[in-house]
C-alpha cells in the first residue's frame, strides 16, 4: 500500500517536474532582440581610384596614385585582384643636408625609393554599421581588412629592381550612393629586398565605383555558424 | 502636458460650475457672452474707433518695418491703419493681408488665419485673394488651425472665380469633401472631377470616395479606389510628405479591410507599404496592427519585435493596452509562462491606478491615461493640438504687450484668442465625451482580457503531462549568420527610427510536443 501511495505521489510530481525543467529563469535568459534589415549597400565589381602618401622614409615622401579592381564574392569575402600604385617621390633634402653639414652619405638599407607597387589581396569585411550624422541622417560604413602580396619596384639612381612584398591593411568605406563610396586605407608593406625585410606604410583616400549592385545579385542565402 | 492637464481640470471645473447654475442665470450669462462676442468682432472694432485720425505715413512706415522683418513694429502700424482707415481705402485689404503676414512671422498662426480669412472672405481686391488662399492652404497642411472657420465658413459654399491650379485643387477638394459629408454625392463628385490628377488633393478626393464606399458596404469598390490611390502617378519619387500621407492612409485602409477579411498575407503586404513619415500615434498603431497580423501568420518573433518597437520613447506615451494583451498571448503560445505572467503584471502596474479611478467613477478628464487615450487620434487630437497651439500663441502676445499697448493690439489679440479658446474648448468637450467613453471602455475590456490570460497561463503552468509521452519541440535553433545579405543589429537599449519595423525576438518555443499526438502541448 505504501509503495502504491509512493507511485501515485510520484506520478503527480513527475509531470510537474518535467514542466518545471522547461521554465526559463527569465532574469538571466531574456530573449535577445535583433533588428534584421536587408543590407542597403552591396558590392559586386568594384573599381577604385585613390591618392595616397608614403610617409615613413625620412629621405623622401611618396605621393601615390593608385587604382584597383576588386571582386566581391559575398558581403563578407572579396578578392582585390589587382591593386597598382605609382609613387612620385619628393626628396626631403635630408640626404643633401647630411652631406653638406656632416659630410656623410646614408647607407641605403632600404635598397631605394618605392616607385611601383602591385599587389593582389584577400579582403574580409566583418564590420558593417551606420553612424548618425548630426542626428539628421544616417551614414553607412564598412570596415575591412586586407592581406596579400605582389611585386614592388625600388629605384636607386635611376635603376629599378623588383622585389616581393607582403602587405596587410585596414580600411573603412563610407557609402555615398549604391554605386559610389569613399574609402580610406592604411596598408603596411613588408619588402623582402634583403635578409631583413624593410617596412613601408601607405595612407590612401579613394573613390570606389561599384558596378553590378547587390540588388542585381542573386540572394546568397545565409552562411556560417551561430554566434549564439 | 501639465498645461493640458490644467486645461482638463479647468474644463472640468467649468462643466461643474455650469451644471450648478440655475437656468435663468445661465441664460443671462449667455446673453452677456453673446454681447461680448459681438463687441469683439472686426466690424465692431472698426466702428468703435472711427473717430481716430489716420496718419498718412502709417501704412508706408509699417510696410518698411515689414520688409525689414520687424514684424512686431509692422503689426502695430498695420493694425493702427486698419483701426483708423476707412474700409473703402484701397490699402485697407493690403493692410489686413500684411497684418496677417506679420502675425505669421511672429508665430501667431491663429491671428494670421483670422486676417487671411477676412481678406479672402470680403474679396474686394481680387489680386490679394490667391495670396491669402495660398497662405491658408499652406497653414492647413502644416499647422493646427480652426477648420470650421477656413473650411466651412470660407471655402464651402463660396465661389472664388478663377484661381491658380494648385489653389483650385484645394478649394475643389474641400468643397467636395464637405458635400460628401453632407451626403450631396453628386455635387461632391462634380467638385472632385475638377481636381487635377497630378495633385495630392486628387489622392485625398479618391480617399474620401473610398471611405464613402466603405460606409455603404461596397468593399470591392472601396478596395479598388484605395488601390488606385497607391498606384497613382502623384509623387512616385516619394518626396512630398503630404502626398505620401494620403498614400499611407490608402495602404492602411486596404490593410484593415484585408485584415477583416482574414487575408493576413495581403494585409501584411499593405501594412509594410506604409512609409514611416513621422513618429505619430498612427505609426504606433500601425506597429500594433502589424504585430497582430504577424501573430495570425504564426510569426511570433516578428510580432514580438514589433511590440518591442512600441517601447521606443516616441511611442511609449501612447495608450495602446492591446499591446500588453498580445505580448502576453504570444509568450503563452511559446510556453514562456513567466514572461506571460510578467506581461499581465506590467499591465496591472501601468493601468492599475486608472482602472481603480474608473471604478471609483472619477471624471474621465481627470484620469490621465484615459484622457491621453481619448485625445491621441482623430478630430479631437487635432483640436487638442490647436488648443495647445493657441495657448502657446497667447504667450507670444504677452511678450509684445508693451510694444502694442499704444494701439491696443495686444488687447484686441487677447480677446481674439480668448474667444477662440472658449469656442475650441467647447467643441473639445463635446468630442471628449465620446472619445473618453470609448477609451475607458477599451481599458476595461483590456483588463478583462488580461485577467482571462492570467487565468489561462495559470492553467497551462500546472497542466499535467506524462513525462514519457512528452518531448521538447523540434523547432530549429535560431542562427545568427556571419555572412548574410541581411544585417543583424542587436538591440542595446537604443532605438533607431529606421529599425522600428525590423525588430525580431530571438525566442524559441518551450512547449512540449506530445509524442503520440504530434501536436504542441499547451
Amino acid at each position: 500500500m505504501r509503495r502504491l501511495l509512493f507511485v501515485l505521489a510520484l506520478s503527480l510530481v513527475v509531470p510537474t517536474l518535467a514542466r518545471a525543467e522547461a521554465q526559463p529563469d527569465i532574469e538571466t535568459d531574456a530573449p535577445r532582440v535583433f533588428s534584421i534589415q536587408p543590407r542597403p549597400y552591396r558590392l559586386g565589381h568594384e573599381f577604385s581610384l585613390g591618392l595616397g602618401i608614403l610617409p615613413l622614409d625620412a629621405f623622401y615622401k611618396g605621393a601615390v596614385i593608385g587604382a584597383s579592381y576588386t571582386y566581391h564574392f559575398s558581403d563578407f569575402w572579396a578578392w582585390e585582384m589587382a591593386n597598382i600604385n605609382y609613387s612620385l617621390n619628393i626628396d626631403t633634402g635630408l640626404e643633401g643636408e647630411l652631406l653638406d653639414r656632416y659630410g656623410v652619405r646614408p647607407v641605403d638599407a632600404a635598397g631605394g625609393e618605392v616607385t611601383l607597387i602591385g599587389t593582389t589581396s584577400l579582403i574580409v569585411k566583418p564590420l558593417f554599421g551606420k553612424f548618425s550624422a548630426f542626428n539628421l541622417s544616417k551614414v553607412f560604413a564598412e570596415t575591412y581588412f586586407t592581406a596579400g602580396g605582389g611585386p614592388i619596384r625600388l629605384e636607386r639612381e635611376g635603376r629599378g629592381t623588383f622585389y616581393f612584398t607582403a602587405q596587410i591593411g585596414v580600411g573603412i568605406r563610407f557609402w555615398v550612393a549604391k554605386a559610389f563610396s569613399l574609402r580610406f586605407d592604411v596598408r603596411d608593406y613588408l619588402i623582402f629586398n634583403d635578409a631583413l625585410p624593410t617596412n613601408q606604410l601607405m595612407f590612401m583616400i579613394g573613390a570606389s565605383f561599384n558596378y553590378w549592385n547587390g540588388d542585381e545579385k542573386k540572394p546568397v542565402g545565409e552562411r556560417g555558424g551561430s554566434f549564439q | 502636458m501639465k498645461r493640458l492637464i490644467a486645461l482638463f481640470a479647468l474644463l472640468a471645473f467649468e462643466n461643474l460650475a455650469m451644471a450648478q447654475e440655475p437656468p435663468a442665470a445661465a441664460a443671462q450669462q449667455a446673453q452677456e457672452e453673446a454681447q461680448k462676442q459681438a463687441e469683439s468682432t472686426e466690424e465692431a472694432q472698426v466702428d468703435a474707433v472711427v473717430e481716430l485720425e489716420l496718419d498718412p505715413a502709417v501704412f508706408d512706415n509699417a510696410l518698411e518695418d515689414f520688409y525689414a522683418k520687424s514684424y512686431a513694429d509692422a503689426a502695430k502700424g498695420f493694425y493702427a491703419f486698419v483701426r483708423t482707415a476707412n474700409a473703402t481705402d484701397e490699402r485697407f485689404e493690403w493692410a489686413q493681408f500684411f497684418l496677417a503676414e506679420c502675425f505669421k512671422g511672429l508665430g501667431l498662426t491663429h491671428a494670421a488665419v483670422q486676417y487671411y480669412y477676412l481678406v479672402a472672405k470680403t474679396r474686394s481686391r481680387p489680386e490679394i485673394l490667391p495670396m491669402a488662399l495660398e497662405r491658408l492652404e499652406e497653414i492647413s497642411r502644416t499647422r493646427p488651425f480652426d477648420e470650421n472657420l477656413v473650411f466651412e465658413d470660407l471655402l464651402y459654399d463660396s465661389e472664388f472665380g478663377f484661381l491658380p491650379e494648385a489653389l483650385s485643387n484645394w478649394v475643389q477638394y474641400v468643397q467636395g469633401y464637405y458635400d460628401y459629408r453632407n451626403d450631396f454625392i453628386e455635387w461632391g463628385n462634380r467638385h472632385f472631377d475638377q481636381v487635377k490628377t497630378d495633385s495630392p488633393y486628387f489622392l485625398k478626393a479618391l480617399y474620401v470616395k473610398g471611405v464613402y464606399a466603405l460606409k455603404k458596404r461596397k468593399d470591392d469598390e472601396a478596395l479598388a479606389l484605395f488601390d488606385s490611390i497607391v498606384h497613382a502617378e502623384v509623387d512616385k519619387e516619394g518626396t512630398d510628405i503630404f502626398a505620401q500621407d494620403a498614400k499611407n492612409q490608402a495602404h492602411l485602409a486596404m490593410a484593415r479591410l484585408l485584415y477583416d477579411m482574414q487575408e493576413w498575407k495581403k494585409a501584411l503586404a499593405e501594412y509594410d507599404s506604409v512609409k514611416q513619415i513621422d513618429l505619430s500615434f498612427n505609426q504606433a498603431q500601425l506597429l500594433l496592427e502589424k504585430a497582430w497580423t504577424q501573430y495570425h501568420l504564426g510569426e511570433y518573433r516578428k510580432a514580438m519585435g514589433l511590440l518591442h518597437a512600441l517601447r521606443a520613447p516616441s511611442y511609449s506615451r501612447f495608450f495602446l493596452p492591446d499591446a500588453f494583451t498580445l505580448r502576453g498571448i504570444i509568450f503563452k503560445q511559446l510556453c514562456h509562462f513567466i514572461p506571460a505572467k510578467r506581461s499581465v503584471r506590467e499591465f496591472r502596474s501601468t493601468f492599475g491606478r486608472p482602472l481603480q479611478d474608473l471604478r471609483r467613477r472619477v471624471p474621465l478628464e481627470n484620469i490621465r491615461v484615459v484622457s491621453r487615450g481619448a485625445t491621441q487620434d482623430g478630430s479631437i487630437a487635432r483640436r487638442t493640438e490647436l488648443l495647445r497651439a493657441l495657448e502657446k500663441e497667447v504667450e507670444v502676445i504677452d511678450k509684445h504687450d508693451s510694444d502694442w499697448g499704444e494701439v491696443e493690439l495686444d488687447k484686441h489679440l487677447r480677446r481674439l484668442y480668448e474667444l477662440e479658446l472658449r469656442e475650441q474648448a467647447r467643441l473639445w468637450r463635446i468630442d471628449f465625451k465620446v472619445a473618453s467613453d470609448a477609451s475607458g471602455l477599451e481599458l476595461l475590456e483590456s483588463e478583462e482580457q488580461m485577467n482571462l490570460l492570467d487565468y489561462e497561463v495559470g492553467l497551462d503552468i500546472f497542466k499535467r503531462l506524462k513525462a514519457e509521452e512528452a518531448r521538447l519541440g523540434s523547432e530549429k535553433p535560431l542562427v545568427i549568420p556571419f555572412d548574410s545579405e541581411n544585417v543583424y543589429y542587436e538591440f542595446d537599449t537604443e532605438f533607431w527610427n529606421d529599425e522600428l519595423h525590423s525588430y525580431e525576438f530571438f525566442v524559441n518555443s518551450r512547449c512540449f510536443e506530445a509524442a503520440s499526438a504530434g501536436g504542441t502541448a499547451k
